[in-house]
């Protein structure tokens, strides 16, 4: 316990975040839906008010000095953004959320490069949007997509995807996968991941869907050496509404990737007959107006997520989950599912025996404990595994094991009411 | 939060009316709530003018509230016109289950089974 304060202060931590404060259906609120979208720090909140109070104007355009306090506010935190993930400025293109981000890499890359017979895999932890973004790709390329497995533990399985490159390896363009899953929690060995692609099939290109990673562990672009890294600023303190598309710089430089959005705002010239692009990266891929204040509310999460230090979230995390693991784990009628060792990270998924998990989730809002509860956009994979749907508990720094002692009491009034 | 689960529902729930196939039925529709996984399967026999639904069995499997309501929605539904079937609302369903509301979140389970019946009865009209 002594270790675990010494991690995060999360008594102090819960009092930046308003919404905490309050009480649902008579009961304090325990938040423990954070997978779907985290809540905000005031300092967030104030940070795109004041945005809109005091320093809105268009970026980019203007002469005027608001014009320029909001380009100076823009820019100054595309850098803090930037430097958080590990990325280099002209790598990072804002988009609204990691499932555009993913559609935006389909298009600028994939229609250029994606050729019939093509092989895209993905792996059946997959979210519904790193799947049928590319199945619709495959569709219109007449490329084939494939799903690596899972072990038995809920974990990438590996000897699948060595058989796979080995038989299929010169087709392969890309992969994509999750680098922590959004229904169990596991993370891929990155690391091991990238050694094995290059290694086996050099030229192939690496999607990572960082949308449950980035809130928990530290992210380093430049060092995970894959190609793409997608993300939602909203799973991470930030509003919703702003997310972002990592491309290496390469990708970017040679024209491998192009834009897929037009307008103004990316434009160098534009004549009667052409247009050329701005020369500056990221700009070609941000036409129209950006969402300021939302990306200097993402800067202002990032910088809150960067005082405590990303090594202590993600401890943190680690704490809690090995301790919800142990606590549910002896509460009757309950299988947990996914890894159940150090990899997990930020969520702990199950079945209730004899009871649905809409159900499950309802007593526990009774209760004030906000959990999901479905098939959490992982229908592959519940399907793979017979899984009707499952139910979810997901954190953030401002659980505590105390939040999870009140989900497993929460969880024995489940049986009490409805077995 | 309690008065949702009442025993009633519950044993709706547990213990559903026609649940099962029909041996011979004119149609048969399934039903997915695309935000759980949870799915229903209704065949239904007409009577011999085709206007009335002579007979109805389903099976799914889901949460309380889309089982209960389907139960409570079968036995509503045996020998009623189908015109009748198609102008049901929700609050009819709520009431059949002793329920005054239910929250957003859950219309979708609570509306699972007449979906699927309506479904089944438009094809029926498209014929």
């Amino acid at each position: 316990m002594l270790q675990y304060i010494s991690m995060l202060d999360v008594h102090a931590i819960k009092k930046d975040f308003p919404i905490l404060s309050r009480e649902i259906n008579h009961k304090k609120l325990v938040y423990l839906d954070n997978a779907a979208t985290s809540q905000k720090p005031q300092s967030v909140i104030d940070a795109i008010s004041n945005y809109y109070s005091y320093c809105n104007a268009n970026v980019h355009r203007g002469v005027h000095t608001l014009s320029d306090e909001s380009t100076n506010l823009f820019e100054t935190s595309k850098t803090t953004i930037a430097n958080f993930l590990g990325a280099k400025n002209d790598e990072v293109i804002f988009v609204r959320n990691t499932t555009e981000a993913i559609n935006g890499l389909a298009y600028g890359w994939g229609e250029q490069n994606i050729v019939a017979d093509d092989l895209i895999l993905v792996s059946i932890l997959d979210h519904h949007s790193n799947i049928v973004v590319w199945q619709e790709l495959c569709k219109r390329k007449k490329a084939n997509l494939v799903f690596i497995k899972i072990t038995k533990d809920g974990k990438f399985d590996f000897n699948d995807f060595d058989e796979k490159l080995q038989k299929f390896g010169h087709k392969l363009k890309l992969v994509a996968v999750p680098h922590v899953s959004n229904a169990l929690g596991s993370k891929l060995d990155l690391k091991k991941l990238v050694q094995k692609v290059q290694k086996f099939t050099p030229k192939s290109r690496i999607l990572v869907d960082g949308a449950q990673s980035a809130p928990h562990l530290p992210i380093n672009f430049e060092k995970m050496n894959v190609d793409f890294f997608v993300f939602s600023g909203h799973k991470m303190l930030g509003p919703m509404g702003i997310g972002g598309l990592l491309v290496r710089e390469n990708i970017l430089k040679t024209g491998e990737m192009r834009p897929w959005l037009f307008g103004g705002g990316m434009i160098a010239q534009v004549h009667e007959s052409h247009t050329n692009f701005q020369d500056d990266l990221s700009e070609r891929f941000t036409p129209g107006t950006p969402d300021v204040a939302s990306i200097v509310g993402l800067a202002e999460a990032s910088r809150y997520l960067s005082q405590l230090g990303m090594e202590n979230v993600h401890k943190h995390d680690s704490q809690l989950v090995a301790y919800a693991l142990k606590k549910l784990a002896k509460i009757k009628n309950i299988e947990i599912v996914g890894p159940k060792d150090e990899t997990r990270v930020g969520s702990v998924a199950f079945l209730y025996q004899g009871v649905h998990a809409h159900d499950v989730a309802q007593v526990l809002d009774s209760q004030g404990i906000a959990v999901r509860s479905g098939h959490h956009c992982t229908m592959p994979l519940h399907t793979s595994q017979n899984w009707v749907a499952t139910t979810r508990a997901s954190f953030q720094i401002y659980n505590s094991k105390d939040d999870v002692d009140l989900l497993a009491r929460g969880l024995e009034k489940v049986a009490e009411i409805l077995l | 939060m309690n008065d949702i689960y009442h025993l009633d529902l519950l044993d709706e729930a547990r213990n559903p009316n026609n649940f099962g196939d029909l041996e011979t039925p004119d149609f048969v529709s399934t039903n997915y709530n695309a935000s759980c996984g949870d799915v229903i399967t209704v065949s239904v026999k007409l009577s011999k003018d085709k206007k009335k639904i002579q007979d109805i069995k389903w099976k799914g499997q889901g949460c309380v509230i889309s089982q209960a309501s389907m139960s409570v929605l079968s036995q509503r539904i045996i020998g009623s016109e189908i015109v009748k079937i198609q102008q049901l609302s929700q609050k009819e369903i709520l009431q059949d289950l002793g329920l005054d509301k239910i929250s957003v979140g859950r219309i979708k389970c609570l509306l699972l089974g007449l979906t699927a019946v309506r479904k089944l009865l438009n094809k029926l009209e498209a014929k």
